[in-house]
């Protein structure tokens, strides 16, 4: 039985990867200058081609992380192996002018199977949030005419570290929980290279949060319908945060201000109804975030939202039903965040399509998602981003637990 | 990897190899998304969200004082100077600005390999023969005279190993060698001062004819010359002029002829050429006496700006050298946190005192002390010295000034929380120019006085 134990390797290794990567940055936004960053939603794999939808779908092909209960869905006998990149490209517009750029990352790598009939089991690593941003600004010089180019950026982001399971109660009633690390640091510095200094507050967080989930699913003849539910009771990081300045070439570190960070309350509701290898599903989660507060006087926070829409249509024809059918998914997903600034609420809308292609005989598949865009108002003087973002999921399955008789 | 391809069925073996192509399509995206975090500078959206922790400041209200100094001594000898300027400087400056300066030179000469005369060989002329070194200073339209004595010691370096514009070494006014007087024509280096000694030569000759003991060993040979003194023999002499120091350049010669040679022949010489370069040092002498820095002497060794019109002055050889303190810069403490970005001096030279003379560019700082010692060239962080750049206003005289980086001195006198207020600069030219040129400046500290303009960062 050593390949738990090789599996178990490679998930290591590739979350010290994730983390080496989760240092620089994911994605970057100007918007993530707050708090700690930009939320990334939970769903993974496939669900980026439907809108992010999957509270009420179980995991069949890959690791669905939004709803703990989900991995009952599992085949009995494979090992589903998981790795999901991305690469986006974003175009920032504010009323007068346009920037762009391109950015591409490891998002998440994930891992389940089925050690019992009614027990199954997924771990992984992906991202909670980023932060990243790079703006400069030109600041003046106190008592001269003069001004000076200022740098302000920002790095890094809090890691999601999963060890999930889920417990078949009953033929049609499926529970789980994800044990989740969250661990990560956010830098926020400000510099100028004209007078070689840099301000640095680098802020390290961790805590155990735990997420719930259910699944209950109803079978009428060919039709399948599923309600799934979500749950997280919020939790409160811990800190510890170093400041420091280096100028004239020496670095100091400086009695540092604490700042608090607070992962909210988290309720969503999934409801798919499917049938053959067709299915549909939608999404509602709101998370809490109302009563927390950022100390920026800009920044007021609401309840965040989202709901999303996602349809997944097997390929007609010769291979319909074997393990070459071709899945082809559609979505779109339009969410609240938790931030207004400058009295503008910042959202987000998107729609996405993709597709899950077998590769390199049965047992894997590469899940291609292109998701088109919008976030933030170019209101106030803010900005809007468009983007582009290819999400690239390969997905692996081996028979790692199936005994051969010839063996 | 060797841990995951330890599989033994044929079934493990592909697994490894779809890892493997997993790890190069990571690797892909690593590399690509390292590239993207190279952030374009001129990303500028985002601006008003930022809340800025820093602020920076010009300060140059903290006092700079400065104060005229008299260096005790300044080595002038060959060995300070070796860097291709040595040179030999005679003459006198009169100036009521500056005051009057003048030099003596001292050198030695070395041993020749002296040919065989006979009787038949007939001494015509010596003379010692200098050229120009392209070195003037003063006005040198006027006519010049100079003279050149032997000393009655011979010249050796002190313990410190080198000789300065103090050191001297006997000799008698009175009894000269030869002198000269003629138009100088510094620029002119084909061109030679001869300095007739035909007396002096002449006793030499006969010497070398009779090969006496003098003139047998190189020992014997340097006592009895000793050494010799360039002097500037006119009070009416308005320049100091170089001569190359050098054994091709600077030499007593002696001419001679033969009896049977045919009338058209080329004179025989014998060359005594210049040896012993550390031993060459030129003795400076300087008068102040009417000028606003009268009161600067051996025991007055400093000056405040204040009590000399409010302005200081630098004058090469003669070790006179402006100086500048930071008295009140332990007020900076009475904020918590805060860093000196950079740290500019800035000052202007007094207007009107350089319309003869060019400014010296650039200006050299060194690290100084309460009681005045040179101890050594300032430099910035990256080890390099610390140099003047001067801006020339030619259109209106007035913006002419000079600026110095003395960040990493502010920023190192500061580090330990302690702004010693003794630790003073040098304000000078570089060290071997100070040793060998008169360069000279006049700071101002009135309109505009000297100033520290500090970039001040708080946060």
């Amino acid at each position: 039985m050593y390949t738990p134990v090789k599996s178990f390797y490679l998930v290591i290794l590739f979350s010290i990867l994730l983390c080496i990567n989760a240092t620089a940055q994911l994605t970057s936004s100007p918007y993530s200058i707050f708090g700690m960053g930009t939320i990334e939603e939970n769903g993974l794999g496939e669900s980026k081609a439907m809108g992010g939808t999957g509270i009420a779908f179980m995991s069949e092909h890959s690791v669905n992380f939004l709803n703990p209960a989900s991995y009952a869905g599992f085949d009995s006998l494979a090992t589903v192996f998981e790795l999901g990149l991305f690469g986006k490209y974003t175009s920032y517009n504010t009323n007068d002018k346009t920037q762009g750029r391109f950015d591409a990352s490891v998002k998440s790598v994930a891992m389940g199977f089925k050690p019992g009939r009614r027990l199954a089991t997924s771990f992984g690593i992906t991202s909670y949030s980023t932060v990243g941003y790079n703006i400069n600004s030109q600041s003046p010089i106190e008592g001269s005419v003069l001004t000076y180019n200022k740098t302000f950026s920002g790095e890094g982001g809090v890691n999601q570290l999963f060890l999930g399971n889920s417990y078949m109660v009953t033929k049609n009633l499926f529970l789980g929980i994800n044990v989740i690390y969250l661990f990560g640091s956010i830098t926020h510095s400000e510099s100028s290279a004209t007078f070689g200094y840099l301000l640095k507050d680098l802020t390290y967080l961790s805590n155990i949060n735990l997420n719930y989930g259910l699944n209950y699913q109803i079978i009428n003849k060919e039709w399948r319908y599923n309600i799934g539910l979500i749950y997280n009771n919020g939790k409160t990081l811990s800190t510890r945060d170093v400041s420091t300045i280096t100028a004239n070439n020496s670095v100091e570190t400086l009695t540092s201000t604490t700042h608090t960070y607070k992962i909210p309350k988290d309720y969503g509701i999934g409801l798919a109804v499917e049938k053959d290898f067709f299915k549909v599903g939608i999404d509602y989660e709101l998370k809490r975030w109302k009563n927390i507060n950022f100390s920026n006087p800009l920044l007021e926070t609401r309840n965040s939202n989202r709901v999303s829409l996602g349809v997944e249509i097997p390929s007609l024809g010769l291979y319909r039903g074997t393990t070459k059918m071709i899945f082809y998914r559609f979505g779109a997903e339009y969410s609240e965040s938790y931030m207004i600034i400058d009295k503008v609420p910042i959202n987000y809308r998107s729609v996405s399509f993709g597709a899950g292609l077998p590769v390199r005989g049965a047992l894997s598949v590469i899940n291609l998602g292109f998701e088109i865009g919008q976030n933030g108002s170019k209101q106030n003087g803010l900005w809007q981003e468009n983007f582009y973002t290819l999400h690239i999921d390969i997905s692996l399955k081996d028979h790692w637990f199936m005994r051969r008789k010839y063996d | 990897m060797m841990v995951l391809c330890i599989g033994k069925t044929k079934k493990h073996i592909s697994f490894s190899k779809k890892i493997a192509s997993f790890f190069s399509i990571i690797l892909i995206f690593v590399f690509v998304s390292m590239n993207s975090c190279t952030q374009p500078d001129k990303f500028v959206i985002g601006n008003d969200l930022v809340e800025s922790q820093t602020n920076l400041k010009i300060l140059d209200t903290f006092k700079v004082a400065l104060s005229t100094v008299l260096l005790d001594s300044i080595p002038t000898s060959g060995a300070v100077v070796s860097s291709g300027t040595a040179k030999i400087l005679v003459g006198g400056y009169k100036n009521d600005e500056y005051g009057s300066v003048g030099s003596k030179s001292f050198f030695r000469l070395g041993f020749p390999v002296f040919p065989t005369l006979t009787d038949l060989s007939i001494y015509d002329s010596a003379a010692f023969v200098l050229n120009y070194s392209k070195y003037s200073y003063g006005d040198t339209t006027t006519l010049m005279s100079i003279g050149i004595h032997q000393l009655l010691k011979k010249i050796s370096v002190d313990e410190t190993g080198y000789l300065y514009n103090t050191s001297t070494f006997p000799f008698l006014e009175e009894e000269i060698l030869g002198s000269k007087s003629f138009y100088p024509r510094p620029n002119s280096a084909d061109t030679t001062v001869s300095i007739p000694v035909n007396e002096f030569g002449s006793t030499l000759w006969e010497l070398i004819k009779r090969k006496d003991d003098v003139v047998s060993n190189s020992e014997s040979f340097s006592e009895y010359l000793k050494g010799f003194v360039l002097t500037s023999e006119s009070s009416s002499n308005n320049a100091i002029i170089g001569f190359n120091a050098d054994s091709n350049r600077l030499s007593l010669t002696l001419y001679y002829h033969s009896q049977n040679d045919l009338p058209d022949a080329s004179e025989s010489v014998i060359k005594i050429r210049f040896s012993y370069p550390n031993d060459q040092f030129n003795n400076v002498q300087y008068d102040l006496s009417n000028t606003v820095f009268s009161e600067l002497n051996a025991t007055n060794k400093e000056i405040p700006a204040s009590a000399t019109g409010n302005r200081a002055l630098l004058q090469g050889m003669a070790g006179i050298i402006p100086k500048v303190t930071f008295p009140t810069m332990q007020s900076l403490f009475d904020e918590n946190r805060f860093k000196i970005l950079k740290a500019e001096l800035v000052f202007a030279p007094v207007k009107g005192s350089y319309s003869l003379f060019k400014l010296p560019s650039p200006l050299y700082l060194f690290d100084s002390d309460k009681h005045n010692n040179m101890n050594g060239t300032l430099i910035d962080a990256a080890g390099s010295s610390v140099i003047s750049s001067l801006i020339v206003d030619n259109l209106y005289n007035e913006d002419t000034r000079y600026t110095f980086d003395i960040t990493n001195f502010i920023t190192t006198e500061l580090s330990d929380s302690y702004f010693n207020s003794d630790h003073g600069i040098l304000i000078g030219l570089k060290l071997s120019d100070f040793a060998s040129t008169f360069g000279r400046l006049l700071i101002e500290d009135k309109n505009p006085a000297i100033k520290l303009r500090l970039y001040y960062l708080t946060y």
